[in-house]
């Protein structure tokens, strides 16, 4: 129908059919409306057409999923239903949105099966919730009453992210996790630890407890990586086990070190002496007569007699360098380091004057004396000599010393 | 902007003063009341200037309803969820948020079946000009600032939705 002349219903049969068939506006449909009759006719046509335009677009947008889509103008009235409908869609997304930020107490009332799932959804996240919570603080709960410290602290800003009620009250750590003096010092000595799993004794900064604390990477949360320091306090084992070191070194009855302490200990003073080339100097006592002293006064008075003569060995030899030993019966054993042998022969005769210079009373109130007998060796250590030689030479020279009399100290030659 | 707030017991005791026709009343009854005063504000001062009325009265009764009838909120969210809930209640309107900008104090919300308008005949403007006081007014007492509240869609105009956009005025003094 394009040259000849045709009726405007058939212009008007054309823009229809494009329409329908999603065609563009036919153009030359403009020339049906030459005549001032037709006129208001066409541009209805026209509006019609715009307005289907608008909606396809509009549609096409909102079926894509771009619910952000600018709504048609308001004189297309077609599309107001939809328009209404993409403001719920738009509601529905600031509800999610709020749903995301924790806040639960959304409900969904225009969207028929899709409102009940949603508001489900939204309850069940909400008792979620709530039960993760509670859950959480009976866990707070306990790890509160646990002996061990648990303290989690941030990698990067160093800040407490949990600590148990013992960490808070062992190292004062605030309610709100805020660090005081005490324990900022506290934490920058766990940091310099190994982050590897393995526990390490460490004592507080005022030394007033000990722990066993396991430092090692932790996940607190996906964002931020952490420490866990668990401390264990091992403060009375440390105590008891210190006591015990100290028992299986000492003389139960004398107080002073047996000789395997002794002979722990010499072997250090050897080697100091050795690599200062100082001399060292070695005393055996002994006491005199001592089996005629348990004979006649019981092994009480024995006893006695021992526990004396370490006192005046403690008092002649009070130099912490110095080792002062039980070495077995009546038998005392010095070591006197950086000490020549002229010093330790002096030494050891103010020991024998001192016991001499005493009076120790039996258990039947008699007055008694004791004397000992001293045996001194000297040398300078080098790879050549032995302790076990030096010791020998102090026991040749103590035998001397009984030898000649007793009561006397007799230095190796 | 406002010499004197409304005191809500001015509204009186309407359980006893109604105790057999209730304090429900039709909403034909209601709009018969807004229309007829607009018109004749209209007639005697011009349509810009009833509208003004209209708004600044809007703002007093949202002002009003909020420091009633809403229940004070911190937090934005529940501030909504609590705005929702009374609208409803009251049976003003079903209120959504489309949009929320926090940061500029934008808001783009609908309020659907609407008390003044849906159902309206369609004519040529919006004409929720009291509801856009309202909403001013109850934002006002959310935020402490002023908003302009413009109705961008309304029933009346061809919609099936009322949607306001919001936005805070800067530098306003209250
Ligand atoms: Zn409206």
């Amino acid at each position: 129908m394009d040259q000849e002349f045709c009726h405007p219903r058939d212009y008007i049969k054309l823009i229809l059919e494009n329409l329908l068939d999603d065609q563009d506006f036919p153009e030359e449909a403009a020339t049906f409306a030459y005549g001032q009759e037709w006129l208001p006719l066409y541009e209805k046509c026209v509006e019609l057409y715009k307005s289907f335009d608008e909606m396809k677009i509009y549609v096409n947008a909102l079926s894509k999923g771009n619910i952000e889509v600018d709504t048609p103008p308001r004189e297309n009235h077609m599309a107001s239903s939809l328009k209404h409908f993409q403001a719920q869609l738009r509601h529905l997304v600031w509800q999610a949105e709020c749903i995301a930020r924790g806040k639960y107490n959304q409900k969904l009332d225009f969207m028929g099966a899709l409102s009940e799932v949603f508001n489900k959804m939204s309850i069940q996240l909400k008792e979620r919730e709530e039960q993760l919570t509670a859950q959480q603080q009976g866990m707070t709960r306990i790890f509160d009453t646990l002996d061990p410290i648990f303290i989690v602290q941030a990698t990067d800003c160093r800040n407490v992210l949990y600590a148990n009620q013992m960490a808070k009250e062992r190292f004062q750590i605030q309610e709100n996790m805020c660090l005081t003096k005490h324990s900022t010092a506290t934490l920058q000595e766990f940091l310099q630890l190994p982050q590897d799993g393995k526990p390490k004794e460490l004592a507080d900064v005022d030394k007033q407890h000990w722990y066993r604390i396991t430092s090692a990477r932790f996940p607190w949360s996906h964002h931020q990586d952490s420490l866990l320091f668990h401390c264990v306090d091992i403060t009375s084992q440390k105590l008891h086990a210190d006591m015990m070191e100290q028992a299986a070194k000492t003389d139960e009855m004398t107080g002073l070190h047996n000789r395997r302490a002794f002979e722990c200990s010499v072997s250090n003073l050897w080697d100091v002496c050795q690599k200062n080339a100082r001399p060292l100097s070695i005393i055996m006592f002994d006491i005199d007569f001592f089996k005629k002293c348990n004979d006649t006064h019981g092994h009480q008075h024995g006893d006695t007699c021992l526990i004396a003569f370490s006192r005046v060995l403690k008092h002649v030899f009070s130099r912490s360098s110095d080792i002062v030993a039980r070495y077995g019966g009546e038998e005392f054993i010095v070591a006197l380091p950086f000490t020549s042998k002229d010093d330790a022969i002096i030494l050891a005769d103010k020991a024998r004057k001192r016991l001499e210079s005493q009076t120790i009373s039996s258990p039947n109130g008699e007055a008694t004396y004791l004397t000992v007998s001293g045996g001194v060796a000297s040398l300078v250590p080098d790879e050549n000599d032995t302790l076990e030689n030096l010791v020998f030479a102090a026991d040749q020279a103590l035998y001397k010393a009984k030898q000649s009399g007793r009561n006397r100290v007799v230095s190796a030659s | 902007m406002i010499e004197q707030e409304f005191q809500w017991s001015r509204l009186g005791n309407i359980e006893t003063g109604r105790g057999n026709l209730g304090s429900e009343a039709p909403v034909e009854m209601y709009r018969l009341l807004q229309y007829t005063i607009f018109d004749e504000l209209s007639h005697r001062y011009g349509n810009e200037t009833a509208e003004n009325i209209y708004r600044n009265a809007g703002f007093r009764a949202g002002l009003a309803f909020s420091q009633n009838i809403i229940e004070r909120k911190e937090d934005f969210y529940d501030f909504v969820s609590e705005c929702q809930e009374k609208l409803k209640s009251m049976k003003i309107g079903i209120l959504r948020i489309e949009k929320a900008d926090l940061e500029n104090m934008e808001l783009l919300l609908s309020v659907s079946e609407d008390l003044d308008c849906s159902g309206l005949p369609l004519q040529e403007n919006t004409v929720c000009v009291y509801d856009e006081g309202f909403l001013a007014g109850i934002l006002y007492d959310f935020t402490g600032k002023h908003f302009d509240v413009k109705e961008v869609d309304c029933w009346a105009t061809g919609d099936r939705t009322c949607r306001f956009a919001a936005k805070a005025k800067h530098g306003m003094v209250t």
